[in-house]
């Protein structure tokens, strides 16, 4: 279960709003690569794990991740608190601003609603490691393109924590995967998927 | 700390609260690694006391540290609001 520590993992405090940026930051909330498929993702892969340290991973991990769409929530309402209806006209805000006012909802950057389509839960745990791997490589980039555009130092130092959190993710995932291959039948890791095959013998567990 | 924070009690409680996160993303991959044990023990203590100096003065970080009479816990601002740094 969890339960609310009233605080962010990394504080957001923005001055300045700017609905354009806000409308390109909101793909890490809802978007292909964002923290909402992230924290679905691994929280979803975590019951067909076998191994208990990759059972941890995936767990506390997926737990960061709903902190980190919080923390992107957090800086989108604060880009676009008390807007006019001129400032949403110029910068490009409007369509948003017609289904949601300036309410949070999961969407791509390009308007494209979350889905769990963006992300896989295999039950297979070298599969679902490597999505892994791959997703916070995605992650990541997205964030680089993001600073890219990204000028206010409020706005930019909580999205390069965020950043930093995807290469220290990728790492202990790569640490997980290496610890379900050595579980495994060194000569071929893919004999059998040891979420759901019983083999006989010594490798299973 | 390039946006700073709200005080010193705040980044306490930031920081000790970050060096946690990572003892404990790095020992569930690394669970007899004695020297990370060491760290996560010193870390744990030092977010006790800085939760503990925080709640003191801004009021509780979870529902059931409140320990007054009045319910203090729906007390803005929350922390997208921007107040809590
Ligand atoms: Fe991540």
């Amino acid at each position: 279960m969890w339960r609310y520590e009233k605080r962010l993992q990394y504080p957001v405090n923005i001055t300045q709003t700017n609905p354009k940026m806000a409308q390109f930051i909101i793909s890490q909330y809802g978007g292909p690569d964002g923290e909402a498929a992230a924290a679905m993702r691994y929280l979803s892969q975590r019951y067909a794990m076998p191994y208990d340290k990759c059972k941890a991973t995936l767990n506390d991990i997926g737990t960061e991740e709903l902190g980190h769409f919080e923390i992107i929530g957090a800086i989108v309402h604060q880009l676009t608190r008390n807007l006019t209806p001129q400032e949403i006209e110029e910068s490009g805000f409007g369509p948003y601003y017609i289904d949601h006012t300036t309410g949070l909802w999961p969407q791509a950057a390009g308007g494209i609603p979350f889905n769990a389509c963006e992300f896989q839960s295999k039950g297979d745990p070298i599969t679902d490691l490597f999505e892994n791997l791959a997703a916070e490589q995605k992650a990541r980039a997205t964030y680089d393109n993001i600073l890219r555009m990204v000028k206010d130092p409020e706005v930019c130092d909580p999205i390069r924590f965020l950043r930093a959190r995807e290469v220290v993710h990728f790492q202990r995932f790569g640490e997980a995967l290496r610890d379900v291959q050595d579980h495994l039948n060194s000569r071929n890791f893919y004999a059998f998927n040891p979420a759901f095959d019983k083999p006989q013998g010594k490798s299973a567990q | 700390m390039s946006c700073g924070y709200k005080d010193q009690l705040s980044m306490n409680v930031y920081e000790t609260g970050f060096a946690l996160d990572e003892a404990q993303l790095y020992l569930n991959t690394h669970p007899t690694d004695q020297e990370a044990m060491n760290y996560y023990q010193q870390v744990r203590r030092l977010n006790q006391d800085a939760v503990r100096a925080y709640e003191e003065v801004h009021g509780p970080l979870m529902f059931n540290q409140v320990n007054s009479n009045n319910w203090s816990w729906v007390k803005g601002p929350w922390p997208w609001e921007g107040g809590m740094r």
